[in-house]
């Protein structure tokens, strides 16, 4: 799971993130992709997330919002059906969970999943391509705008990851589309929407 | 001693926390027998329901939140229960028919834990199956509330009814292994039958307690 989270958020975080290609990654939709997002510093964006599950033939709809700061701020916040979420702010970050009221705190220092989260953001700030290719097989299903699809390599994944496509909007600037395909039919397709390049981010968002 | 008492304000912070529901209103008793208030009870009629619940599972300090899809055959007696992380990846596809579990897909990190698969089951069965009030309890009626009881393999079970239309409110199960209490909350009326919006299991042989939160219930056999 940790990957796939991480994942998601990190090809969405390649939009904020300074960046650099290396000679192994000179992928031309990815170099554009990099050359565009180098300019971009924050971003907030709307999301609608559908589950589908073949197996009852339903959709459940959840929605939400997405900010990031660069370096290291990141807030994802769910709205409906549930409120719930999370706000990272360089090492310190908090939780909360609307039905229950609960918020507690976290340093990543001392949360080895959080530290993660930061582990890969640092490394999307250093726009560490090659770690990507390390993780998925890339292929450019369409270059204009830019579509991908992108297939683990880790055995353990494959197990119940089939593919991610990610989608992004027309000019590069940002991701519009992540679906994430699992065995069995199943799968969650995050749509964003009113995205929203360089806005200016309250420090309480984080 | 004051390491003591911190440590058991710490064990409470994680296992006696209160509710998240108002409690239930309860009106003064009228006659009613063990069988009539089992009868009463929602998932004592055949009918397929399909439910979607945001929970939290607390172990000690540690707070999990999820998202489940359920369908609840309470013809057949099973349920198949899908449960999803807040950003919809799935964590566990499982059915519970009777006493068996049956395994869609679970995510390779919950895969690793013992007994995980056991323990949803477990819960699955108390919260919405199995045990059940039944016509054969024996009835103590108090002057706003109605109890239950019997003994079953062992097991001390004892079901706890009231409100204005005598909704099941509590199930408790104490014998050798075992200690666990569910609660609900908040019945919504849904065609002929009161569901609850709000159950809280708390299972304090296995140390944790699951919340859930309904968000969204219907029938689909008819």
């Amino acid at each position: 799971m940790k990957w796939t989270v991480l994942g998601v958020l990190s090809l969405l975080l390649c939009s904020v993130m300074p960046t650099s290609v290396s000679a192994e990654t000179e992928i031309p939709a990815l170099i554009e992709i990099e050359r565009i997002a180098s300019g971009v510093k924050t971003l907030s964006s709307d999301f609608v997330q559908e589950k589908h599950l073949n197996m009852f033939d339903e959709v459940l709809i959840s929605k939400g919002r997405f900010y990031v700061e660069k370096p290291d701020r990141l807030r994802w916040e769910m709205t409906e059906p549930v409120a719930s979420g999370f706000a990272l702010s360089g090492k310190r970050g908090r939780r909360w969970h609307g039905p229950s009221g609960r918020t507690e705190t976290f340093n990543i220092n001392r949360d080895p999943v959080m530290k993660l989260v930061t582990e890969q953001l640092l490394a999307w700030a250093r726009a560490d391509f090659d770690w990507l290719q390390k993780q998925f097989q890339i292929q450019v299903l369409k270059s204009s705008p830019v579509i991908l699809r992108l297939e683990p390599r880790d055995e353990g994944t494959k197990a119940y990851l089939v593919h991610l496509r990610i989608g992004f909007a027309a000019g590069g600037g940002h991701v519009e589309l992540v679906e994430m395909h699992e065995r069995g039919g199943d799968f969650t397709r995050m749509i964003f929407k009113n995205t929203q390049i360089n806005p200016t981010l309250s420090r309480e968002l984080f | 001693m004051r390491g003591l008492l911190f440590a058991l304000a710490l064990l409470c912070l994680g296992a006696c926390s209160a509710a998240p529901f108002a409690p239930p209103r309860l009106v003064k008793t009228v006659a009613l027998s063990a069988s009539q208030l089992a009868q009463k009870h929602w998932s004592s009629t055949p009918a397929v329901y399909r439910m979607r619940h945001a929970a939290l599972l607390e172990i000690g300090f540690r707070q999990i939140p999820m998202n489940g899809f359920m369908e609840l055959n309470l013809v057949e007696g099973s349920a198949r229960l899908v449960a999803m992380d807040s950003m919809g990846i799935k964590l566990f596809d499982l059915s519970v028919i009777g006493d068996r579990v049956e395994q869609h897909s679970m995510i390779p990190a919950l895969a690793r834990l013992p007994q995980l698969k056991q323990e949803i089951a477990r819960s699955l069965r108390r919260i919405f199956l199995d045990p059940g009030p039944a016509s054969g309890d024996v009835l103590e009626t108090s002057k706003r509330s109605y109890s239950t009881e019997r003994k079953e393999r062992g097991i001390d079970l004892e079901f706890v009814f009231g409100g204005p239309d005598q909704t099941l409110l509590e199930k408790r199960g104490r014998g050798p292994g075992e200690n666990w209490t569910v609660r609900y909350f908040d019945y919504q009326l849904l065609g002929q039958r009161h569901i609850p919006a709000g159950i809280l299991l708390h299972d304090r042989s296995a140390g944790y307690r699951l919340t859930l939160w309904q968000q969204g219930v219907k029938r689909t056999d008819e």
